[in-house]
């Protein structure tokens, strides 16, 4: 005998990240989800904003990492909570890592949390964590194949950081075709470059992050 | 590698099934049937790897795992258990 149930498997995590979502919108805490393959540049990004978005916003950042603290000690320099989430393995963060956060982080007292994914350029895509924004940190010694490979995450980010343009001279890459297969696979994508341990690069994604948080708090 | 997350979400939902459906229950499982649409969130072969594994020794232990893809008119996406088939009764 055969019963039907049809159920979505991942609204076992998307119902969380549901009233995750709502949890922010309520408190209008605009919260990015950073993701990346290991290595990319995440910690690198966030550690040479922190001094432009601490002076504008009320911030914390959610670490996300398998074992260690390595990634939050980076940010001790500044004044602001930090959550340390270890995923003892876990390839990816989920609604219910985050939900422990919020019970933890005032988002009263909050404009701005950034979530720093684990390192990963597959897993993350399956999770909604009830972030606005995905943010993809992808390195340009990464290839040029690599959106079309891993479609999934390039189809999920609101925007791509194409980053460590510093080395691109000396790789035999060609940056507008990264960017092309970029917009071939999400087409609504924004698409920045810059060099994450560069900060005098760093002005366009200011100004990014800037506009979704104005614009989230006129919600 | 998150399909090991997506096992254990599985195994409660049929948890949860058989709670709330009386013709589940005292009947051995036989199979769950997935409906999966691309692109792939979830990738069968890994999915099976962690269920088979998730299941050993429980309720669940030897049942029959089936893929079928989503139809191009059918509306849902992502990664759905769309069935249990259970023993019929003596
Ligand atoms: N040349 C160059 N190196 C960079 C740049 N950004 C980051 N790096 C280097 O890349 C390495 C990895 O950077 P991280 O910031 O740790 O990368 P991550 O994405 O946080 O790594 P995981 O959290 O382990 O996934 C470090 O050695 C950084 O110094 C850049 O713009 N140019
Ligand atoms: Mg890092």
């Amino acid at each position: 005998m055969k019963i039907k149930v049809l159920k979505n498997v991942m609204l076992k995590n998307n119902a969380l990240g549901a009233d995750n979502r709502w949890e922010f919108k309520k408190n209008s805490v605009f919260v990015l989800n950073m993701t990346s393959s290991p290595g990319a540049g995440k910690t690198t990004l966030i550690k040479n904003s922190l001094a432009e978005f601490t002076d504008k916003y009320k911030m914390a950042i959610i670490e996300g990492d398998l074992y260690t603290s390595r990634d939050a000690e980076q940010f001790t320099d500044f004044d602001i909570p930090i959550y340390q989430i270890n995923t003892e393995g876990g390839c990816h963060l989920d609604a219910k890592m985050i939900h422990a956060a919020i019970d933890d982080l005032d988002l009263n007292d909050l404009d701005f949390i950034l979530i720093e994914n684990v390192g990963n350029l597959v897993c993350p895509a399956a999770f909604d964590l009830g972030a606005d924004r995905m943010v993809l940190v992808y390195s340009i010694t990464e290839g040029e194949d690599k959106p079309k490979k891993y479609a999934t995450m390039f189809e999920k980010a609101d925007i791509v950081v194409i980053n460590k343009m510093d080395i691109a001279p000396h790789l035999n890459i060609d940056v507008d075709k990264v960017e092309s297969e970029i917009k071939e696979v999400n087409p609504g994508c924004k698409v920045l470059r810059l060099s994450a341990d560069k900060p005098e690069t760093l002005k366009e994604w200011y100004e990014w992050v800037r506009k979704e948080i104005e614009s989230k708090s006129k919600e | 590698m998150h399909e090991s997350k997506v096992a254990e979400y599985v195994y409660e939902i049929v948890e949860e099934t058989v709670k709330e459906d009386p013709d589940l229950q005292n009947r051995k499982i036989t199979q769950l049937i997935f409906k999966l649409s691309k692109p792939y969130t979830v990738y069968p072969d890994s999915f099976c790897f962690y269920f088979e594994e998730l299941i050993k020794g429980t309720f669940l232990e030897g049942t029959n795992l089936e893929f079928e893809e989503f139809e191009e008119d059918e509306s849902e996406k992502g990664f759905f258990l769309a069935s249990i088939e259970v023993e019929d009764p003596e």
